[in-house]
């Protein structure tokens, strides 16, 4: 018992230190922790057919070193955007990724050919 | 400031009661070998096992695990809050075996049914409590992270950290068989569920590719608090041409025990492989104990897994009459998320004796959340 004690107050004496962030990287979306973030997450996937290892590196989701996820937050500032300045202000539904890309990485159609 | 003070000591006693408890490991480390990722992916815990979090709950377990994921899925994942968490694991096993008179007999009984908690004090910080409904160990702990260096430490009650955090403590590198039935005087090694959680002082470093955990326990081999249970482990995952492998070795002392072993695993597309080497001293008797483990999976199709293990004990190397060796082949299906129905056939042969044991048959049910 005395170990135990002495034990959590070691741990508790380090945690004067700087809090770690819950989330790291989040650059575009609002979200500030995990249980925010993982259903925005799961929606993504689906929308785009994919697993969460297709954009992050699963031992740190925070690394950017798969440029799926470049990609995909330029995606994500383009919905957004798309949203803020038309879908609203026009009163419309919102665009999610699957408005594109209806559960596949690239669009079913090529947005170049003509009908 | 004042009110920081509080809230700090506020946090210190309620901490405490994560004290009272005093758990068995229950994890699929295949799930992490096949996915190249270490435990803490899908676990709070940061050495895997027990309750899930947020992505092991609502993404793995919901979908990427079963057979049939739910066409509308539950908006409850376990969190009451951002702060809080809740699970549970219950499994129900059915044993059939047959005596030495070719009596078949079939025992049916709760092996587990643990109540999990999670308190996410503040960002970096974490308390842990799992709790045995059926009266046996239970386990609690509180964390704090370092991000700057990728680490935490780790104090409380609980198992040390060593080799493979199996889910069938039946494994004779793990606990083996609780009851002797094969006339030797252990038949496995030291993880047995009887035996308890300890105060545990534990430090954890992601470095690159490696995963090293370093602990100081009170007497977890003797069960003498006045002893320092000493273990350390190492874990290297990476990928090789493609594929997922994974080793590490890890090591027990306390006082004239030790209790070395390697492990390893490896996933290519649907199969996986897990091995795991054990040698001890002082285990039973003076001699050096030798435990084995190697499973090789098959994943038919998301939600069914074939397995075949082979298991081996030696409980004093130095002779050559006692030793058992298994060979297990089951099925794991996981046919609705939160829903795990596992079968296994296998054989126990003693080295001394000529015929095999009769086969034993194991049907266990898994539920959680």
């Amino acid at each position: 018992m005395k170990f135990s004690l002495l034990s959590i107050f070691v741990v508790l004496l380090f945690s004067g230190a700087v809090q770690a962030q819950d989330l790291k990287n989040v650059q575009v979306l609002p979200f500030k922790n995990a249980r925010e973030i993982v259903p925005y997450m799961k929606e993504m996937a689906k929308d785009l057919g994919v697993k969460c290892n297709y954009c992050h590196n699963m031992k740190d989701k925070s690394l950017d070193e798969i440029k799926h996820k470049i990609i995909t937050r330029d995606m994500m500032k383009m919905v957004k955007g798309i949203n803020e300045n038309f879908m609203t202000p026009l009163k419309m539904d919102a665009i999610t990724c699957w408005t594109c890309h209806r559960g596949s990485t690239s669009p079913p159609y090529n947005i170049n050919e003509k009908p | 400031m004042k009110a920081q003070r509080t809230i700090k000591s506020i946090y210190f006693l309620l901490s405490i009661m994560f004290l009272v408890f005093t758990e068995t490991v229950w994890a699929i480390p295949r799930l992490a070998v096949q996915n190249g990722v270490s435990c803490v992916t899908c676990h709070v815990n940061p050495t895997g096992s027990g309750l899930r979090n947020e992505y092991g709950s609502s993404i793995v377990s919901m979908d990427e695990l079963s057979w049939k994921p739910l066409s509308k899925q539950p908006k409850f994942t376990g969190a009451l809050s951002d702060h809080l968490r809740i699970g549970t694991d219950l499994r129900m096993q059915t044993y059939v075996h047959s005596d030495e008179e070719a009596q078949w007999e079939r025992v049916s009984f709760p092996m587990q049914l643990e109540i999990y908690g999670h308190w996410l004090i503040t960002p970096g910080i974490q308390a842990y409590a799992a709790m045995d409904a059926l009266g046996g160990n239970s386990e609690g702990w509180i964390s704090k992270e370092f991000s700057s260096f990728s680490g935490y430490l780790r104090a409380g009650r609980m198992i040390p950290h060593f080799g493979w955090a199996l889910d069938d403590h039946s494994t004779f590198v793990r606990g083996g068989n609780i009851k002797l039935k094969n006339g030797l005087n252990a038949e496995g090694m030291l993880f047995s569920p009887m035996r308890s959680t300890v105060s545990t002082l534990e430090g954890g470093l992601n470095a690159g590719d490696f995963f090293i955990t370093a602990s100081v326990s009170d007497g977890f081999v003797s069960g003498n608090t006045g002893s320092k249970t000493f273990t350390g482990r190492v874990e290297y995952s990476g990928m090789l041409r493609g594929n997922t492998v994974l080793a590490g070795g890890s090591a027990i002392q306390e006082d004239d025990f030790l209790l070395v072993g390697i492990f390893g695993g490896a996933a290519m597309g649907p199969f996986t492989w897990m091995g795991e080497v054990d040698l001890a001293n002082d285990w039973v008797g003076d001699g050096t104990s030798l435990a084995s483990f190697s499973e090789l999976s098959y994943s038919l199709v998301q939600g069914v897994t074939l397995t075949a293990q082979y298991d081996f004990f030696d409980e004093d190397i130095g002779y050559l009459r006692n030793a058992l060796s298994r060979i297990s082949a089951g099925i794991e299906f996981f046919p609705f998320p939160y829903v795990e129905i596992r079968s296994q056939v296998r054989v126990t042969k003693v080295a001394s004796e000529n015929e095999s044991k009769n086969p034993e048959l194991l049907f266990q049910l898994h539920l959680w959340y």
